[in-house]
């Protein structure tokens, strides 16, 4: 997939997933989103290529907004608006 | 259908718990409500006394992969499940030939229980896989 660019946004949020495989780039991401509000916007840097498909992937799903992915040398910075509220963001009770 | 996913643990090949872990993180992240479902040697994760490797090494290669930093530990992988509210369940009957009670399991198990549990755990769930 092409990695679209150029992305005139400001994260409100940096996630370093660097050096992570997958699913961390995207298990974090989830995670960092329980702590932000609706409308911030995350931006994920991941050397993990999968993150160019799984990124657009995860937010269709989970109903966020996928903002755009760019590659600088090896590192892909994925930018993302928390559009959906927790519920629908993994936003499950710890169960015991 | 709900959303949710049912994977069952029958092994405990690291390359199979890794795949099943990483697909278990996988739908949480995805807002899925993840069972687990421990049967006979996955049941090894889950004891408390782990004098021995609680999984098998397939090689010496993978091995030493996993040995790097970037690649999370299965004991990182179990504590990030449970804190995304993935559901741990110990199989009853395979507990009775391993051997084991609910005192030999860690505190990660959330109950122990039958088939019938789990079909209806599967049943309603749109994503089952046997890894």
């Amino acid at each position: 997939m092409e990695a679209k660019g150029p992305i005139n946004v400001k994260a409100d949020v940096v996630l370093d997933a660097y050096g992570l495989i997958c699913p961390m780039p995207i298990a974090k991401t989830c995670q960092a989103f329980k702590e932000m509000k609706v409308g911030q916007v995350l931006e994920v840097i991941a050397d993990d290529e999968g993150i160019v498909t799984d990124m657009p992937n995860w937010c269709s799903t989970t109903g966020n907004e996928f903002i755009g992915i760019v590659q600088e040398d090896d590192e892909y910075h994925a930018f993302v608006r928390k559009t959906a509220d927790d519920k629908k963001t993994c936003e499950r009770p710890p169960c015991n | 259908m709900a959303n949710k996913m049912a994977l069952i643990v029958s092994s405990n090949e690291i390359d199979k718990l890794i795949t099943i872990f990483n697909f278990a993180l996988g739908g949480a992240s995805m807002g899925m409500d993840v069972t687990l479902f421990f049967s006979f040697h996955g049941l090894e994760l889950l004891k408390k006394d782990k004098t021995g490797d609680s999984y098998a090494k397939p090689n010496r290669s993978l091995e030493k992969m996993m040995a790097h930093p970037k690649f999370p530990s299965m004991d990182k992988m179990v504590t990030m499940c449970k804190e995304m509210g993935v559901r741990f369940i110990a199989c009853t009957q395979s507990m009775e030939f391993m051997g084991l009670t609910r005192d030999d399991l860690l505190p990660v198990v959330d109950n122990v229980a039958g088939v019938a549990t789990f079909l209806a755990e599967a049943e309603d769930s749109k994503i089952n896989l046997l890894i």
